[in-house]
């Protein structure tokens, strides 16, 4: 992907499909300062991850997740994406964190390392240019 | 310049403030934080002595200085400085907004001041996880 503008955030279109093969479709934040990406718990719920709605902190889900952030410690399900797009490119198995985002921000999912591993990312806030280039046949020197 | 990517992804800044007062800090770089943000001592010892103050008793008096913005913890709210000068080896951004914030981070994340979108606005930023690596030009 070459050249998308971006606004006050590197913001672009992703379509997800789940575990139970239902396909949603987001507007997702790039942030490479996040280990993983996000997604809300409903979300999760809804495409069929059902560990992400529990919220019994006697007996967590087995995939549960302890993270660090601005706002101290936090727990979150850790599950598996089956298929992540983008654009023209495509990605299978991706870790997301169930969690829920403040809805104030306007963003639907975080795309973190997880996914951007994948991928070099330009980000030019001089001129609010988005640049994504898919790395995973490059070759290492 | 080039950076290794670490997780936080942290940076030692050169920060100068009011009448050249300059203090060096560890910076950790987000790349989605609408301001630069910085510590209260920080702001006091830079010339800000405003920083010290509660940001809603601030609002009272300089409304214009207490700017509301979106981050990962919702609504938050500080009161905005003018750094004269921010750098990183040689890059270099002069009159940078920044808020002064006081962040509930837990003791082991060890940053002074956090590198937001005021900042990075100056530059062109590459991050290739899979070098990883970060660059700003």
């Amino acid at each position: 992907m070459g050249g998308h503008p971006f606004g006050k955030f590197p913001t672009v279109f992703v379509r997800i499909r789940g575990r139970n093969s239902i396909v949603r479709e987001f507007n997702a934040l790039l942030d490479p300062g996040v280990e993983y990406c996000i997604i809300p718990k409903v979300d999760a719920y809804a495409l069929g991850y059902p560990e992400a709605a529990n919220d019994d902190p006697i007996s967590p889900a087995n995939n549960t997740l302890t993270f660090t952030s601005y706002n101290g410690y936090g727990k979150a399900a850790l599950i598996e994406m089956g298929h992540v797009e983008l654009g023209t490119l495509s990605f299978e198995k991706v870790d997301f964190l169930a969690m829920d985002i403040p809805p104030v921000t306007g963003f639907d999912v975080v795309l973190g390392r997880s996914l951007l591993q994948f991928m070099k990312v330009e980000l030019d806030y001089s001129v609010g240019q988005l640049r994504i280039e898919d790395v995973r046949k490059r070759v290492e020197a | 310049m080039r950076f290794a990517l670490k997780d936080p992804m942290l940076v030692t800044i050169r920060v100068e403030g009011k009448f050249g007062a300059v203090r060096e800090l560890s910076a950790v770089i987000d790349f989605n934080s609408p301001y630069c943000t910085v510590l209260s001592q920080d702001a006091i010892d830079l010339g800000y002595p405003e920083g010290g103050n509660k940001h809603n008793e601030r609002e009272r008096t300089h409304p214009e200085e207490t700017p509301r913005f979106t981050s990962m913890r919702g609504i938050d709210r500080g009161i905005q400085v003018k750094l004269h000068k921010v750098s990183v080896g040689g890059l270099v951004a002069k009159n940078v907004d920044a808020v002064v914030l006081e962040l509930e981070h837990p003791r082991h994340i060890t940053f002074d001041f956090v590198l937001g979108r005021s900042f990075l606005k100056h530059f062109k930023l590459t991050v290739d996880v899979k070098a990883r690596y970060v660059s700003l030009t």
